[in-house]
């Protein structure tokens, strides 16, 4: 039988990350919290096999990116902005800058981001998340930082 | 710079923007929890299935694997997880292995309920740039998704008005009981209901053009399984004996419950009480009006908005029931009263709004007629703030009220 509190501890601990990576690559909150909530059902699931928190960890981001992936490719239209399934509070400048400079990257783009720059796995682990091959990763990743870059930081810089 | 390295500034931006996420684990671990046992057993089922397929490509016979299987058990309501909404007093049942998702206070308007359906993650919220649209679009749902999603509406206009209540909707539903609403896809049907005197309630299914056959069954046993739910209301409540011994009437733990002397009527020889009063609120009677030869009415002004009241008045005249039609507030006899109570909207009343335009309370009141004699009015009151929860609870308070005859003399 899995044991339900060391769960319980790791769902708590994690719950907020991964529904962060998910908003990012998702571009709607909603969406993120369910399908984040399937990620760690099938975490749950097989929690008996899990082999320590990096394990599990591993498992429920990939897991988490695979369902993102498909829900983004099944809507198929442009991703909503941040005003949209956020709460109101949420909608400052920087997150619509944000959100926005997202919803201009492309799915692959944006997963292979916000796994290395913004949760700090490798590119080899990142690559594995995707499903991809680490050098693809990398073409991803200087393409979205670039447009990012852009978008972001240089803007930023004009205000001063 | 180097995909090998980490763009940490990237990185910090990207952190500012949803830094502000920070979602209650509380709300969804039992949904995961549940969610995960579902998929787990699946794949023990799907893992003994595919063995059992496997022995008996072998030519090994002798082997029995209870319980394995889809279609059996799918259909087998009495298996099925239970939806309870205690708060609103419905309750609907689903396969376990179909995926509930529940929502509260959705939209300006507060819709609250929940949705089932074959394939997960079917519910999207319905608010957009634009507003906040409901029953959400089910635009997304595969061609072979299907969904059961009944839900209640807390403010706004209500499905079925006021003037339009009639008795509670007759459960169980069927799906012919559910037309088809629009022409698009995939195919929805939509029907209005009404529970405890409201007719806020709305069922919503969805078909999918490419839906299982099987699939289209449950949905139809789900649609079936959809009612009242006043038991699960009743279990944490406290009832009250009314001092004259006739009357028992069970009102929620939280509510107030106060006896009532006899009172009034000296005047006109109408007499009132001794009764029971129950409320939501504290709400004393020293506001019962004193002029006019001590009308049995309370003083309205003086109700809270949020209240909600049932207020049980044996009248009694010179210590008896009044016989009918003799009683001066009734000038004929109506049938004998049947319970379990109900409001219907011949008991609709309300005054007029006050100078400052605050809104009267809902006001109802049923006449209690036993064997050609009225042995009592129960008024009920519900103020235009009363919650969705407490206007409930009034039609369980109603449903509660037993009576013991014949009076005392």
């Amino acid at each position: 039988m899995p044991d339900a509190r060391e769960f319980e501890a790791f769902y708590r601990d994690n719950l907020a990350r991964v529904v962060r990576a998910c908003t990012l690559v998702t571009l709607d909150r909603t969406l993120a919290e369910d399908v984040v909530a399937e990620a760690f059902a099938r975490l749950w699931s097989r929690w008996g096999h899990i082999q320590g928190p990096d394990h599990a960890g591993g498992y429920v981001f990939k897991t988490a990116m695979r369902l993102c992936a498909r829900e983004v490719e099944r809507r198929r239209r442009r991703p909503p902005l941040a005003s949209e399934g956020a709460g109101e509070e949420e909608t400052t400048t920087t997150r619509h800058d944000v959100m926005v400079a997202m919803a201009g990257l492309p799915l692959r783009q944006r997963q292979a981001v916000v796994l290395r720059d913004w949760a700090g796995y490798s590119t080899a682990e990142t690559a594995s998340m995707i499903g991809t091959r680490e050098s693809t990763v990398r073409v991803h990743l200087a393409r979205a930082r670039e447009t990012l870059r852009r978008s972001l930081l240089v803007e930023e810089r004009d205000e001063r | 710079m180097s995909a090998d390295l980490r763009d940490d500034e990237l990185g910090r931006v990207l952190d500012e923007a949803v830094r502000r996420i920070d979602p209650t684990p509380e709300d969804g671990l039992p949904a995961v929890r549940r969610q995960g046992g579902r998929l787990r057993r699946r794949r023990i089922a799907a893992t003994a299935t595919a063995l059992a397929v496997a022995l008996s490509a072998m030519g090994v016979t002798g082997v029995k694997l209870a319980g394995v299987g889809s279609s059996a058990p799918a259909t087998d309501v009495a298996s099925w997880a239970r939806f309870r909404d205690r708060d609103l007093n419905w309750t609907m049942r689903y396969p376990p292995a179909w995926h509930l998702q529940r929502f509260e206070n959705v939209c300006r308007v507060g819709f609250s309920g929940a949705m089932v359906s074959n394939v997960p993650n079917t519910y999207r919220s319905p608010a957009s740039a634009n507003g906040c649209f409901w029953p959400p679009s089910m635009k997304t749902l595969p061609r072979d998704g299907v969904v059961v999603e009944f839900d209640h509406m807390a403010g706004g206009p209500a499905p079925i008005p006021a003037s339009e209540l009639a008795a509670d909707t007759s459960f169980p539903l069927s799906m012919s009981d559910v037309p088809v609403v629009g022409s698009g896809k995939p195919v929805r049907r939509s029907t209005n209901a009404q529970i405890g005197a409201s007719g806020r309630y709305t069922l919503n299914v969805w078909i999918g053009e490419d839906a299982a056959p099987i699939d289209v069954a449950i949905a139809r046993q789900i649609v079936a399984s959809i009612g009242p739910d006043f038991a699960t209301a009743l279990t944490d409540w406290s009832s009250l004996l009314a001092p004259s011994g006739q009357w028992l009437v069970s009102s929620p733990a939280d509510w107030y419950r106060q006896p009532v002397a006899a009172d009034c009527g000296r005047s006109s020889g109408y007499w009132v009480g001794p009764g029971v009063f129950v409320s939501n609120v504290p709400f004393h009677f020293g506001h019962r009006t004193p002029a006019s030869g001590c009308t049995p009415r309370w003083d309205l002004q003086h109700l809270p908005r949020d209240a909600a009241v049932v207020d049980i008045e044996p009248p009694l005249r010179g210590g008896v029931p009044n016989p009918c039609p003799s009683d001066p507030l009734l000038q004929s006899c109506p049938p004998d009263t049947s319970f379990p109570l109900q409001l219907t909207p011949e008991e609709i009343g309300g005054g007029a709004a006050d100078p400052i335009g605050v809104p009267p309370p809902t006001e109802y009141e049923i006449p209690i007629v036993l064997n050609g004699a009225r042995v009592a009015v129960v008024r009920v009151w519900i103020g235009d703030q009363a919650s969705a929860r407490d206007r409930s609870l009034v039609t369980g308070v109603l449903r509660s009220i037993a009576f013991a005859y014949p009076a005392t003399g």
